[in-house]
């Protein structure tokens, strides 16, 4: 019986016009997405290979004095990322660029000119762009007349009037509802891989496919998720317009409203000082050290290392980096705390689940991001013992670590092979699971309870 | 009869769920939005206020011309609170250099302290409109004429004397007139806001903009009713209507944008930024040496080891400002500054071409996504809102421009009042008040480092005994600036920014005027 229902719904849905157009409208844009994505992928990189070229030359430069090479800022840009055409995971818009020295990883920002500021926000064509706006929006389109329709043509109570199990006739439509838009969805890809495979641009390796699969798998999740709420708005209405416009305003709500109204809730529940504030009270402590300083903490004498007042300055410094870190580390984690709870209120929406699931997947967005906060710091550690061993190495040196100058420590020369450098490591597949398992426990949640919902509703439906 | 039509559908339409859904959405989804934006503008206010007053102040405190290099601050526009444009990639302010030209507005862009929030999107009233507006007309329009076709009712209307445009016309004008209202209600809604806000000064110049905002927004929402209109004369079914009319939207409201901005970012290259930063210290190390030469070949000339002083303040961008020390320092400085100042701007220029060839490409994607765009009705309408809130690229643009010009003008009043030959360029220090020679001045200086070392009062007990009081920077009195030329440019509904309104909207005519013709075109042969 099954069996038969599927077909028929799956035949129906194939055939009908509002497949032909989506499929239509979502092949072409799973095309030029990729064709656009192509077209710029060799000079993105060529691009971050010349900054990287530049920043050697800069790092050369530098080593001719170990004590400039620990104490000079230095900036370790994001790479581009490898998965863009699955999803940027905003990855442009969030922080990319960090900020640090042997002595500390002082800040993390936006890179300049990292989108063009004179264009309007807007996503990228990825794959996840499509399903999460698209395809959703498109199995909505499926889902909303599916039980409103049947009454309004009556065929309903004619499918009723044999022995046809309710939770059998729902789940034939719920399942022939997802398996058209993965078609579609599977279809996209394939074109997609094959526009990259020609362009012979992107290299297919097995990690690629294998974030591939995940994404497929997430995806075909999501589907289940927007099918069953479809599924709801058309047993939750006797007619099929109004189930239309239920489904309009519960996907404007979760596609629009929901991530759109996070950064109002983001200030007013969860707010934080402002930059200005957190810089008037480092400030203040600044100060009070400068002032109580022993005299003499501000002289230098360029040409002594062995200056006495050296060792005082060097201390200062040390000093004023140590208050200046810890009320800034005190403020980057309020902003993490800021972030991580104001996404959890738009957790509700399944789009929010599915963009966050992705992240974990693909291990990019805010994932890659705390990663390399984190791993900075502990490349920072290794590379201030480094300067240290160096250091503890040359007689000439009076050995005071002053974290912004380079006054009484080494100014042996190295060569470039024996810098430590800071390489970012993709995040462990524990670390995406880690990061994952809240967003995939909450769609499979919503999943579960939108579907017992719908059951119960259509099991008292009246279908006459 | 054409108003006996429009009624029997206006009231028809009042009496539906899809008016009561829609109306429940508007009158939810704006104040919100709303409330959002208002927030926003208040945030921005705040912040501009803290800025305008630190840039003021700083200016006012100069003692030196040097240090006469104004910080200007774009007041936040009222009008963002419709449509927000791209105020928020951008920031407030900038610094006016001798030795850059102002290439971006730069620094704190909003209230906006944690750059991860740049994850959420916030949308702006504009977009809101666009989105459920456009939405209404279609849910309204969408069965115009199937429905009466499946209801059977178009026979009976049409076997009378009612000819088949004027059904149309009373149908057009029966949708209009159940929209008009919520329309207007939201506009309404956005106007009180602004009034009752205490930062917001409404001129002529607002009123004009807001008037010209809802005039637009209703010819965007007759486009949409139109459209909807036009694939129910194409229909049969309005099942088939309402799908073709949902996928229309979805094209036009989210596709096509982002489609043309990823397009725009793809196929028109722009180097990274970091690369010009390179470049463009490249060229900043070329002024380095030259004005390090400079300054030794001074010093040889002057057989000095370099310019002594009691307190000394300078920078890269010519900045320098001194207090105390030998005559010869204020010799240096005289027969350098205006080497320096000519080795400034002509390395400025240098700088300016390589940051201009970057703004350029920025502005070609810029172009190329608005031109894309103009594909879909809904960022015409967004691109004529924010022309008319002067929010968008080409008003930013302007807004640098005059802020180039601005720089000129500074220069000029330096030149024409020969301030880059003046000692007031560097100190206010007069020359007999300086030591005759460096022995002199550093057997002065180290005495009272000694004193220095013994405490504070000590310190003060020297430099009250053996130094001019004019040694200390806090004792000279700050420029008179009164006659430093302001940047004062407000941006109004004039020349460009009217041109651009003016022809988005009549490109928002033409969609509609075309839709229309089609529409009545196919629905003379519509099979009743």
């Amino acid at each position: 019986m099954f069996k038969t229902l599927f077909i028929h719904e799956l035949q129906n849905y194939l055939y009908s016009l509002r497949f032909q157009i989506s499929f239509i409208i979502a092949i072409l844009v799973f095309a030029f997405g990729t064709a656009s994505y192509i077209v710029s992928i060799k000079d993105t990189h060529d691009n971050y290979a010349k900054f990287l070229q530049d920043r050697q030359k800069q790092l050369e430069e530098k080593a001719k004095n170990a004590s400039k090479l620990a104490t000079d800022m230095d900036n370790y840009v994001l790479s581009p990322n490898s998965y863009a055409i699955i999803d940027d995971c905003k990855e442009s818009i969030l922080p990319n660029k960090f900020t640090y020295n042997a002595y500390n990883v002082y800040s993390f920002d936006v890179r300049s000119g990292s989108v063009n500021p004179l264009l309007k926000k807007a996503q990228g064509l990825n794959w996840a762009f499509i399903m999460s706006m698209i395809l959703s929006f498109m199995t909505l389109l499926l889902a909303f007349d599916a039980i409103s329709g049947e009454k309004e043509d009556r065929t309903l109570s004619l499918i009723f009037s044999n022995k046809v199990p309710r939770g059998t006739f729902i789940f034939s439509k719920f399942l022939s509802i997802v398996t058209t838009i993965f078609s579609i969805t599977i279809i996209g890809i394939i074109l997609s891989l094959l526009i990259v495979l020609a362009s012979g641009k992107i290299n297919i390796n097995a990690r690629f496919l294998f974030e591939m699969s995940d994404f497929l798998l997430i995806s075909l999740l999501f589907i289940a998720v927007m099918a069953i709420i479809g599924l709801l708005a058309s047993t939750l209405t006797r007619q099929s317009n109004i189930s239309l416009l239920t489904c309009l305003t519960i996907w404007i709500v979760f596609a629009v409203v929901l991530p759109n109204s996070s950064l109002f809730f983001a200030k007013k529940i969860f707010g934080i000082p402002s930059a200005n504030e957190v810089q008037k009270t480092t400030n203040q402590e600044l100060q009070d050290i400068n002032r109580n300083a022993p005299p003499g903490s501000w002289s230098a004498n360029g040409g002594n290392p062995f200056y006495p007042r050296h060792e005082l300055r060097a201390n200062n410094q040390t000093n004023l980096m140590n208050a200046r870190k810890r009320h800034y580390d005190a403020y980057y984690n309020q902003m993490f705390h800021q972030f991580e709870s104001t996404r959890r209120l738009s957790i509700f929406s399944p789009i929010t689940q599915f963009q966050c699931l992705n992240e974990g997947i693909l291990g990019g967005g805010y994932l890659r991001f705390q990663k390399n906060w984190n791993d900075l710091h502990s490349y920072q550690e290794s590379f201030l013992q480094w300067f240290k061993d160096l250091d503890a190495k040359d007689k000439n040196s009076p050995h005071w670590y002053n974290p912004y100058e380079s006054l009484s420590t080494t100014k042996q020369s190295v060569s470039l092979d024996q810098i430590p450098q800071y390489s970012e490591k993709p995040a462990a597949l524990v670390e995406r699971l880690t990061y994952m398992k809240g967003y995939l426990i909450a769609m499979i949640v919503t999943l579960g309870a939108v579907f017992a919902f719908c059951f119960v509703r259509f099991l008292r439906y009246d279908v006459r | 009869m054409i108003g006996l039509i429009a009624r029997k559908d206006f009231f028809l339409n009042l009496t539906s769920a899809r008016f009561i859904l829609g109306f429940l959405i508007c009158l939810f989804i704006i104040p919100f939005t709303l409330v959002v934006s208002m927030d926003r503008y208040k945030g921005q206010e705040n912040v501009y206020k803290v800025l305008n007053d630190n840039a003021e102040k700083l200016l006012n405190e100069a003692r030196v011309y040097s240090q006469a290099r104004p910080e200007v601050v774009r007041k936040p526009q009222s009008l963002s609170v419709f449509c927000e444009g791209i105020s928020e990639n951008l920031g407030m302010s900038t610094k006016v250099y001798l030795g850059d030209y102002p290439m971006f507005l730069s620094g704190q862009a909003t209230a906006k302290d944690n750059p991860l929030l740049n994850a959420f999107f916030s949308i702006d009233f504009t977009s809101i409109i666009a989105i459920i507006m456009s939405l209404l007309a279609l849910v309204f329009s969408y069965d115009c004429f199937t429905r009466e076709k499946e209801n059977g009712t178009i026979k009976m209307i049409l076997v009378n004397k009612i000819n088949r445009s004027s059904f149309f016309i009373g149908k057009l004008l029966g949708i209009l007139l159940t929209l008009l209202p919520i329309l207007f209600f939201c506009y309404l809604l956005g106007i009180l806001f602004l009034v009752v806000s205490p930062n917001v000064a409404l001129d002529s110049n607002t009123w004009l903009s807001i008037g010209l905002l809802f005039i637009s927004a209703v010819l965007y929402v007759v486009v949409f009713v139109l459209l909807g209109m036009f694939i129910s004369s194409m229909s049969r079914q309005s099942s088939t209507s309402i799908i073709v009319s949902l996928l229309v939207w979805i094209w036009f409201l989210f596709l096509m944008p982002n489609m043309a901005s990823y397009a725009a970012q793809n196929f028109v290259k722009t180097d990274l930024y970091e690369n010009l930063q390179f470049a463009v210290s490249e060229v900043n190390k070329r002024h380095s040496k030259q004005r390090r030469d400079k300054r030794l070949e001074i010093q040889k000339q002057l057989g000095i080891d370099g310019p002594n002083s009691f307190i000394s303040k300078n920078d890269d961008d010519g900045r320098i400002e001194f207090y105390g020390g030998p005559k010869v320092t204020f010799d240096f400085h005289r027969i350098l500054t205006p080497f320096e100042v000519s080795y400034l701007l002509d390395y400025a220029d240098k700088k300016w071409a390589l940051q201009k060839s970057y703004v350029d490409d920025l502005m070609k994607q810029e172009k190329t996504q608005h031109y894309l765009s103009l594909l879909s009705p809904s960022e015409i309408f967004i691109q004529l809102s924010s022309s008319l809130c002067h929010t968008d690229a080409n008003a930013h643009s302007l807004y640098m421009d005059k802020l180039r010009e601005y720089r000129e003008s500074m220069i000029q009043y330096f030149r024409s009042n020969k301030y880059f030959e003046s000692s007031l360029w560097f100190t206010p220090n007069k020359y007999d008040l300086l030591c005759d020679s460096e022995e002199e001045y550093k057997k002065l200086s180290g005495d009272w480092y000694e004193a220095f070392l013994k405490g504070k009062e000590a310190e003060k007990e020297f430099s009250e005994k053996y130094m001019p009081k004019e040694w200390l920077s806090e004792n000279n009195a700050y420029l008179d600036l009164s006659d430093f030329p302001r940047f004062a440019y407000k941006p109004q509904i004039t020349g460009p920014a009217l041109n651009y309104a003016i022809s988005r909207f009549a490109m928002l005519l033409f969609i509609a005027l075309v839709i229309l013709m089609l529409t009545m075109l196919r629905f003379s042969g519509y099979r009743i």
